[in-house]
């Protein structure tokens, strides 16, 4: 009776931090069925490198391991850190991966780069010698067509990048810095402006109440988050499907610079995380707190971008000024999540990009790290469906 | 019984919207379905399908369930009651105003002789109420609806003793300093003369001397906001968002002492968007003070 009790405590367990995985991670727990093991999924290689780096710098890690719960294991990865040639030394501000899409690159003198998974980092013409500072995807102009990206820079300047990689300009009807692009419409900017973009490139100002700059835009819990100097907190609501934006009571008088993961706000020096809610139904707008388990290498240290792998253990990576880089685990199930990592790179970041094997860091002086996580073998549920509807036989797949 | 024969006291009328269950639907135009309504009903019969002025010609089909449509003109708090003689409920539904679906806005359930009953706040438009009887053996029921006039009600006036007891903890307005907030509709708390629901949202401003006072206020809600001399039920000046907008301003002389700031929301919640939430509305607010010259 002991052995498949145990089995049973395992597979509850197991169930249970594939639940919590499955809400974030989009992948599940595999578990045996009726004594035959699932078959185990392939493992999901990285993007080939370009062999630029001579010394790769790679790190172990296992961002779902728990010191938390009584969890046997978890998996482990290589990380493997390597300069990429980028061709330029403009600063580089931001970058995008997204699945089927080109890795892109934009920056400072109106650069833009577009990896090729062979020959390496090409420059593109995009028309202009204004500084670039975000790159986002941006909603199609033509229904049906997909993989247009829109980039927003100084003195209001707006491209959209089509799918063949012809850049276009667009007016913004503002000629403030912009500094970030939430979903591909709303971008913000120096002086507390706000645009927001229509599909059809048409922009209109958002009212934000505020002349602060702001330096990021996203999710936050269910709204959408602007963030900038002076702790500055606009929060936008769509109740009624537009953008409707208050600012909040700043929770630091610190430059906030990240808006990330939906409950992180991060900044010079401080993270914030959302503060437990005195009421609901309908929730209040989330406040916000230093969050506990940052950890002490976040003071002192600026975080510039991040971006959260939806595969890989919920692990999300932090970048931000003099080489600093964060990886940050699972923390449902981690007392310290937070890991500084010691990478050999000094310059500023500005950019980064994660998800499931593949991330790359952009910044100063041309730099691009390519970020490859080696061995991920993406969990499996076993399914069967009429076996299953007549109550599945779980069993240890030790026995 | 007594329930029910006090609803017969009621002056209430609700007509169903279509002939989805009577076994002999009135000929001619469909009545129509005003507040104040009572009616009773048995879901013994058949159900047929018929047009309905709620469906706008779809067939009302709701298994065993009768269908009533709702009109309301005016935003306010309303009282459903269903007092059945089986187990029955009751909800409220809202029809989408861009797509063809509906939201539950309210719902509740009584054994028989119990009311169930809804209490919500309701936009103007066209609502359903859906009476369900279509799991238990099927007799009679009354059915009411009315304006909600109790203290529980989202829209209503003012408890005085709960505005009192926000005043005593108001957190100062400063001339020149912007004031954050979150705002929460509540029933009986502070509500401008100019706004609608009354919340929880109140800053004390003292003046050392007359001012002229010019307040701005911006919120995730259509604010209004109101200047009283505190502790009296007074009002200084009173202003509202327009139509549209999410600001509000307010220009108004004020005399030496001490004020009460008052601000809250002309809108209750979209229903859709916060789903049986009773149209409570939340949001954050700043007011910006400054004085201004005369």
């Amino acid at each position: 009776m002991k052995a498949p009790l145990l089995a049973l405590t395992a597979v509850l367990l197991t169930s249970a931090l594939g639940s919590l995985s499955c809400a974030a991670t989009r992948f599940t727990i595999a578990r045996p069925y009726r004594g035959t093991p699932c078959p185990p999924s392939e493992v999901i290689a990285p993007l080939p490198s370009l062999g630029h780096d001579p010394k790769p710098f790679e790190l172990e890690r296992s961002p779902d391991a728990s010191d938390r719960l009584p969890v046997r294991s978890a998996p482990s990865y290589t990380h493997r850190f390597e300069l990429e040639t980028s061709g330029t030394t403009a600063a580089l501000r931001a970058v995008t991966a997204d699945e089927g899409q080109p890795v892109l690159v934009v920056g400072d003198r109106g650069t833009a780069l577009v990896r090729d998974p062979k020959s390496g980092w090409k420059s593109e013409q995009t028309g202009t010698t204004e500084d670039l500072f975000a790159l986002s995807r941006a909603p199609s102009r033509i229904k049906g067509e997909a993989g247009s990206y829109l980039a927003v820079g100084s003195h209001g300047v707006a491209l959209v990048r089509s799918p063949e990689g012809a850049w276009q300009s667009e007016a913004t009807g503002t000629l403030a810095d912009l500094h970030a692009i939430w979903g591909g419409s709303l971008v913000v900017g120096d002086g507390g402006v706000m645009v927001a973009r229509s599909p059809e490139g048409s922009f209109r100002r958002v009212p934000t109440h505020t002349t602060a700059n702001l330096h990021a835009i996203g999710r936050c819990d269910t709204h959408i988050c602007a963030v900038g100097d002076g702790g500055v907190i606009v929060d936008c609501s769509f109740a009624t499907g537009e953008p409707v934006c208050v600012p909040r009571r700043p929770p630091t008088t610190a430059a906030l610079r990240v808006v990330s993961n939906e409950v992180f706000i991060l900044g010079e020096g401080v993270w914030l995380s959302i503060a437990p809610r005195s009421a609901s139904n309908p929730d209040p707008p989330p406040e916000w707190q230093p969050w506990r388990l940052a950890g002490p290498s976040v003071a002192g240290s600026d975080a510039r971008a991040a971006a959260r792998n939806h595969w890989v253990g919920a692990e999300m990576l932090v970048a931000g000024r003099r080489g600093a880089v964060w990886l940050v685990g699972n923390f449902t199930v981690m007392k310290h999540p937070v890991q500084r990592i010691d990478v050999p790179y000094t310059v500023d970041f500005h950019g980064v990009t994660y998800e499931r094997t593949d991330g790359f860091l952009v910044g100063d002086a041309g730099t691009i790290v390519k970020l490859g996580v080696m061995s991920f073998r993406p969990p499996t549920t076993c399914l069967a469906a009429t076996d299953a509807l007549a109550g599945p036989e779980l069993t240890d797949s030790r026995s | 019984m007594q329930i029910l024969a006090s609803s017969l006291l009621l002056p209430l009328m609700l007509a169903r919207c279509g002939a989805a269950t009577r076994p002999s639907p009135p000929a001619g135009p469909e009545q129509a379905l005003q507040l104040g309504v009572s009616v009773w009903d048995d879901t013994s019969m058949p159900v047929r399908v018929a047009p309905s002025a709620c469906r706008q010609g779809e067939p009302a089909w709701l298994g065993a369930g009768h269908l009533y449509c709702f009109q309301v003109t005016e935003t306010a708090s309303y009282r459903f009651e269903l007092a059945p003689q089986f187990q029955g409920s009751i909800q409220v539904q809202e029809r989408d105003r861009e797509h063809p679906w509906d939201f539950g806005v309210g719902q509740a359930s009584a054994k028989p002789g119990e009311v169930a009953v809804v209490r919500v706040a309701l936009d103007p438009g066209l609502y359903q109420v859906v009476i369900d009887g279509s799991h238990w053996p099927k007799t009679g029921y009354w059915l009411q609806v009315d304006r909600d006039t109790s203290s529980s009600a989202l829209i209503g006036r003012e408890d005085r003793a709960r505005v009192a007891a926000l005043e005593a903890h108001a957190e100062p307005l400063r001339l020149g300093e912007r004031a954050f907030g979150v705002y929460r509709s509540t029933p009986g708390g502070a509500r401008t003369s100019c706004g609608l629901v009354g919340g929880d949202a109140v800053r004390r401003l003292t003046l050392d001397r007359p001012a002229r006072i010019r307040l701005r206020a911006a919120a995730h809600f259509p604010p209004a906001i109101e200047v009283r001399a505190l502790h009296e039920n007074r009002s200084l000046g009173c202003a509202g968002a327009v139509e549209g907008s999410h600001e509000a301003e307010l220009v108004v002389d004020l005399p030496a002492g001490e004020h009460l700031l008052v601000l809250d929301s002309l809108a209750i919640a979209r229903h859709h968007m916060h789903f049986e939430t009773n149209g409570i509305m939340t949001g954050a607010y700043v007011v910006d003070a400054a004085e201004v010259a005369p």
